[in-house]
């Protein structure tokens, strides 16, 4: 049974006050390698984005049509891991035969995603939430979004660092890490927007 | 033999996915009754923590359950028992929290003047923070804390823990104020339930 | 040429700690820093994961075709987080409980691919766990003394029980997630500077 949660609250939850990056701290590893250039940064969201929506439903049907019907549910971080790498695959193809131009932008990124965390983690949590389709799509999008955000708001920011006198053991991943972290309690701001019950 | 050969890849790949998969059914079995006692037992504790009655350890919560709660069917939602002369009613609940599902037992006392006991089953919220509904300093604020006319207020948390059971509010968690307010709003729900079901005798 | 085991040891633990050095893998198990108990599970389940797939990936090395090696190995490290994730619910339901969908995203940290990558597959078998475990550990460490810090200076406890007197105000910042990336930013800081300092003073 889907739990009783309007979609659009889900929406504005998984961008801003329970986003993915920032309170999940899904989806790390290439954020923080990516966020140095605003124009990866970008190409990386978006990516993140669609593979995320696409996924997110894909997995959703594989879950209730194929996994649960069969009783395999113990099976499902494989599944839901070879839909994630095929969905990407199949994306890269479609991509590159539609708009060779969006594949310039966005084809390097496509297989540093399979192994993003966020996919995944987006898939489980619409598992073990039981979402149901609506809750899962509008989740899906929302942690995309909220993940694109996060990182275009870090390479900003990274880009104004860059001249900044920060301490030799701090430079790198260090200060990125402290910026990450007045980011993540920038976003926790946010919760007073957000009307739930 | 050319490893690279397509038939060799797609025969290695075949067997691998075929192995593992093999294993872990095998595994997923062998778990399947324990997990699933895992889940009964659950519950079971559930209900006797929530109306205060003790029990020894995971496997003695079976016997001590069948003695207190002799009629209770799978599926009920509504126990009763009495404890040390207290006459008790176990209303289990599932409610939406922050991110899904919450379900859990409420042990009242039966004039449903005060909550006995709170438990959680089962949530979803994000561990470390609304997970920490699940922790026992909470739970254990809501025994015999009486319910006033609007209910029960869960308070903004600040991180410590109220001991008063006269002024119908406990702590919520810090940094959690929406899951907090998800117990609150499933514990008041809970209440006009039972108090519904109670005056249509 | 593989190196000794203890110089592998230190390079995992130390000079090139997955964590501090290679920033590698923080996604999965960061969440769960604000709690000591989940932070350990978590971690001993990563050493297990990440140990047994170099194992297995060594011992496979000379099997696995080219083409579909990352998938192969994907379902390498999935079948162990499987097992992880199954035992956890057999014999620590409480713990799987609130770990939730955490131990299933152990699968994407990177640190276990990265290993198997880097290390298992030109390496021999016993060598290649080795590798993994002390990696596995190097990233528990970091973690674990996170942990230390967001549990008892937040919650005021350690493994759950009470430490703090009851009077001491607790640092709501740290059960909420900003300070696990702080935490971490900080021992990051600290680590590179002493490598730094034992570099210059060479």
């Amino acid at each position: 049974m889907a739990p009783d949660i309007n979609p659009f609250v889900i929406f504005i939850a998984s961008i801003f006050t329970s986003n993915i990056l920032l309170s999940n701290f899904l989806g790390m590893c290439s954020f923080i390698s990516i966020s140095k250039d605003m124009k990866s940064a970008n190409g990386l969201g978006l990516a993140v984005t669609v593979v995320l929506g696409f996924t997110g439903i894909i997995n959703w049907y594989v879950l209730y049509y194929i996994l649960i019907p069969l009783n395999l549910l113990y099976l499902r971080y494989i599944v839901f891991i070879i839909v994630i790498a095929a969905t990407v695959q199949v994306l890269e193809m479609v991509i590159d035969r539609l708009s060779p131009a969006l594949y310039m932008s966005l084809g390097i990124f496509l297989p540093l995603i399979t192994v993003n965390c966020a996919i995944l983690g987006a898939a489980l949590f619409v598992e073990i939430r039981k979402y149901d389709l609506i809750q899962t799509l509008f989740f899906s999008i929302g942690s995309g979004l909220g993940w694109w955000l996060a990182i275009m708001a870090l390479s900003a920011i990274q880009k104004k660092l860059k001249n900044a006198p920060v301490p030799a053991g701090l430079k790198g991943p260090g200060i990125t890490l402290i910026t990450i972290g007045f980011m993540a309690m920038a976003f926790i701001g946010f919760s007073g927007m957000v009307p739930i019950q | 033999m050319n490893k690279n050969s397509l038939v060799y890849t797609v025969v290695f790949s075949f067997l691998t996915a075929f192995f593992f998969v093999f294993l872990l059914s095998m595994a997923d079995t062998l778990t399947k009754e324990k997990t699933e006692d895992n889940a009964r037992k659950t519950f079971y504790k559930a209900v006797l923590k929530s109306s205060g009655i003790d029990f020894r350890s995971d496997d003695d919560s079976v016997p001590v359950f069948k003695k207190y709660f002799s009629s209770y069917k799978d599926g009920d939602d509504v126990l009763r028992t009495e404890v040390d002369g207290k006459e008790i009613v176990v209303k289990v609940f599932r409610g939406s929290g922050l991110w899904g599902t919450i379900t859990g037992v409420i042990a009242f006392s039966s004039d449903l003047e005060r909550i006995a006991g709170f438990e959680i089953i089962s949530h979803n919220e994000t561990p470390g923070l609304g997970g920490r509904i699940d922790e026992d300093w909470f739970k254990e604020q809501f025994d015999w804390e009486k319910i006033s006319p609007s209910g029960i207020t869960v308070r903004k948390g600040s991180g410590s823990y109220d001991s008063d059971t006269e002024n119908s509010e406990v702590e919520g968690i810090t940094g959690a104020s929406l899951t907090s307010k998800s117990v609150e709003t499933i514990i008041n729900d809970n209440i006009r339930i039972m108090k519904g079901e109670g005056s249509n005798g | 040429m593989a190196d000794r085991p203890s110089v592998i040891m230190k390079k995992n633990l130390w000079n090139n700690n997955p964590i501090f050095i290679q920033i590698l893998g923080i996604c999965s198990t960061l969440a769960v820093t604000n709690n000591l108990v989940n932070t350990l599970i978590m971690t001993v389940g990563l050493v297990f994961v990440t140990g047994f797939t170099n194992l297995s990936v060594s011992l496979l090395k000379e099997l696995i075709p080219d083409r579909v090696r990352m998938i192969i190995q994907t379902l390498i490290i999935a079948f162990y987080v499987i097992i992880v994730d199954i035992v956890l619910r057999a014999y620590l339901p409480a713990i799987s409980r609130s770990l939730g969908p955490y131990v299933g995203l152990i699968i994407t940290n990177c640190i276990i691919m990265g290993r198997a990558e880097g290390f298992a597959r030109s390496n021999p078998p016993v060598i290649s766990l080795w590798d993994g475990i002390t990696s596995g550990i190097g990233y528990m460490w970091v973690l674990v003394m996170i942990a230390f810090f967001r549990e008892l200076l937040g919650s005021g406890s350690l493994f759950g029980i009470k430490i703090l007197p009851d009077n001491f105000t607790y640092w709501t910042i740290m059960v909420m997630p900003p300070s696990a990336f702080f935490l971490l930013g900080i021992v990051i800081w600290i680590c590179k500077s002493l490598i730094l300092k034992k570099e210059g003073g060479k």
